[in-house]
């Protein structure tokens, strides 16, 4: 039997393709001047690694994580709070911000899925804990009410991770975004993935089989709020200012899930070429018709939202996964 | 805290509950027949409000008298709607009716503010402010009104869901949709109905709280949605008459809530009813037991 070639195998070519991404955009961001598109990358980074994130509970395990923009936002506030109030270092509140957002997840899995809940209440919940979250911090003195948490950087300094200069916090973001594919390709790859594909195509002939559905969906949750909440950690650094409307803005958190969704939830490439377009495409437009709440870009968001996801109901994703499949003969 | 404070604010919960019972009926019954979740719902009950301050301002067209032509015209914007963008995405994935249906939320935000501006509009009737007392307390005519005509339309409409043709149709493909289709029910006609009536009773309750409220492209986003959301899951989804008890209850909630809580954290009130439902009564009150 001869050995297939690497690339033939679909998620070794995601992977590739995904890193190649990450590779390419460092070297553009190396060469890149203005402030302006510094800024504009370093976002589409940070949306692509949120996407890649969500779809590991979102895609694989096939659960309606709706409302994901809570880990972010408690990764921001863990930040930003242990940081201005302790002085704790910016890398070590990656770790906790990460570990308070999985500690979250953990006990919002525990609470919806005990009785096996419809995946429509579970929806619901999620969006509305982000909203809990969000009046709870709005109407909390120590975080700074609605004025939120700033961050003065004087200088250029790795070990705080503060940099005046907008690249560094580039090169990180990628690093970031390396590691939630790393993550991603390494789920689908181990048992643990295939319990969650499981799961998601059949729930009751998974756990006849042995897999216990609530559990694998458990992990799911905690990969996916870990991430997000270390994401929203870095996010709190990069721009050295947070308040509750900024980081549990619901208007985000769908921005955030649209990558995934438009390019393809159950692929790695979907989540990161989806927010890598999308993203910037988003900020362009608007620029160039005006603020965040101008209406004529609301108009046109939300039509092009529309009828990308009904053209796409797959994702993007699907159709360079039919390329692939014909490309190397895979059956 | 006097107990006339206490009666005032509880009052005041029934009064909003009312109107929140009118939103959510419209809320549980599309998600019971189609089982799509309307994340745009709210901005139905907004453009509700827009057209009843623009018949007030344009023609002099008392909101009462507007309500009828509101509710007919977006019901039928309500069923395009569902005709052009949700009908061709029921057999997607349930995480893409959501996102079109919050696409939808946003065009409509944008497409009002393109129309209306983004400032506050009012509905002053003569009479916005004219109040009467009820024992100890005092309650305005336009909240009473709207109240009184949100529990009597939604009375009316049970009334049509149990008895009508038509109705027993909707509850019927809400119960099974091919059992239905089985008994020559054709269910598309069906969800084009309901989509088109639960928004148009959603305009109509914005026509009944327009004089009592400032209108803006963002207030049933604000101000409704998640009350909406929080009641049709604690009067179980899909469950009308839960959807009906399920406004009161959180009505009144938020009321007393703001009375002690202060009124920054009355949302919070709701949200907070809802992860107890949750905990304790994951199916709502009407979903019956865990097993």
């Amino acid at each position: 039997m001869t050995r297939r070639p690497f690339l033939a195998d679909w998620l070794n070519w995601q992977a590739v393709v995904a890193f190649g991404f990450v590779v390419v955009t460092g070297l553009a961001g190396g060469f890149a001047g203005s402030d302006y598109f510094l800024q504009i990358m370093v976002l589409a980074v940070i949306y692509a690694a949120m996407g890649t994130a969500w779809s590991i509970a979102g895609g694989l395990s096939g659960l309606l994580l709706l409302g994901y923009i809570s880990f972010f936002g408690i990764g921001a506030y863990v930040d930003g709070l242990l940081f201005t109030k302790y002085g704790v270092n910016p890398w070590l509140c990656l770790v906790i911000g990460a570990a308070v957002a999985a500690a979250l997840a953990w006990l919002i899995a525990l609470v919806t899925l005990r009785f096996g809940l419809s995946e429509d209440y579970f929806a619901m919940f999620t969006v509305a804990l982000s909203q809990v979250l969000k009046y709870i911090l709005l109407n909390w003195e120590f975080a700074g009410r609605a004025t939120g948490v700033y961050l003065t950087v004087v200088k250029d300094d790795f070990a705080t991770l503060s940099f005046v200069d907008r690249k560094p916090y580039l090169f990180i973001a990628l690093a970031l975004l390396a590691l939630v594919i790393l993550v991603n390709y390494a789920i689908q790859r181990s048992r643990f993935g295939y319990y969650l594909a499981a799961v998601r195509e059949n729930e009751n002939a998974a756990e006849a089989l042995g897999i216990d559905a609530s559990r694998a969906k458990t992990g799911a949750m905690v990969v996916s709020g870990a991430l997000a909440g270390m994401i929203g950690a870095f996010y709190c650094q990069f721009a050295t200012f947070i308040d509750p409307k900024q980081v549990f803005s619901l208007a985000t958190n769908f921005e955030m899930l649209l990558g995934p969704v438009l390019g393809g939830r159950l692929s790695i490439v979907g989540p990161v070429f989806g927010a890598a377009f999308l993203k910037p495409l988003q900020d362009l437009l608007r620029g160039w018709l005006g603020g965040e709440a101008d209406a004529l870009y609301l108009v046109i968001y939300g039509a092009v939202l529309m009828v990308g996801i009904l053209l796409l109901p797959k994702g993007f994703a699907a159709y360079v996964e039919a390329w692939h499949g014909r490309r190397y003969g895979n059956p | 805290m006097t107990a006339e404070l206490v009666l005032q604010s509880l009052l005041l919960g029934v009064l909003q509950g009312g109107v929140y019972a009118l939103v959510a009926c419209g809320l549980t019954l599309i998600y019971g027949v189609m089982r799509v979740i309307n994340f745009a719902h709210a901005e139905f009950l907004t453009l509700g409000m827009y057209l009843a301050i623009a018949a007030w301002t344009a023609g002099g067209v008392s909101p009462y008298v507007a309500a009828l032509f509101v509710f007919a015209v977006v019901g039928l914007l309500g069923a395009a709607a569902q005709w052009l963008v949700i009908r061709p995405a029921l057999r997607h994935p349930q995480i893409n009716q959501m996102l079109i249906t919050i696409g939808l939320s946003t065009m409509m935000i944008g497409l009002m503010q393109l129309v209306w501006g983004p400032n506050n509009q009012v509905l002053n009737l003569p009479w916005s402010s004219a109040t009467f007392e009820l024992g100890a307390v005092r309650l305005t005519y336009v909240r009473t009104i709207a109240f009184a005509v949100a529990v009597l339309i939604a009375g009316a409409f049970w009334v049509f869901l149990k008895y009508t043709r038509l109705g027993m149709a909707m509850r019927a493909a809400s119960q099974n949709p091919a059992a239905a289709r089985l008994m020559g029910i054709s269910v598309q006609r069906v969800n084009l109905v309901t989509f088109g009536v639960g928004t148009g009773l959603a305009a109509l309750a914005g026509t009944l709280i327009a004089p009592a409220f400032f209108a803006n492209p963002t207030f049933g986003t604000d101000y409704f949605i998640l009350a909406a959301f929080v009641i049709v899951v604690l009067g179980t989804m899909g469950n009308f008459v839960g959807a009906l008890i399920g406004g009161l209850l959180i009505g009144i909630a938020e009321g007393v809530g703001g009375l002690v809580f202060g009124p920054a954290l009355r949302q919070l009130v709701s949200l907070l009813v809802f992860v107890v439902v949750l905990l304790f009564l994951p199916r709502g009150l009407f979903g019956g037991k865990v097993t």
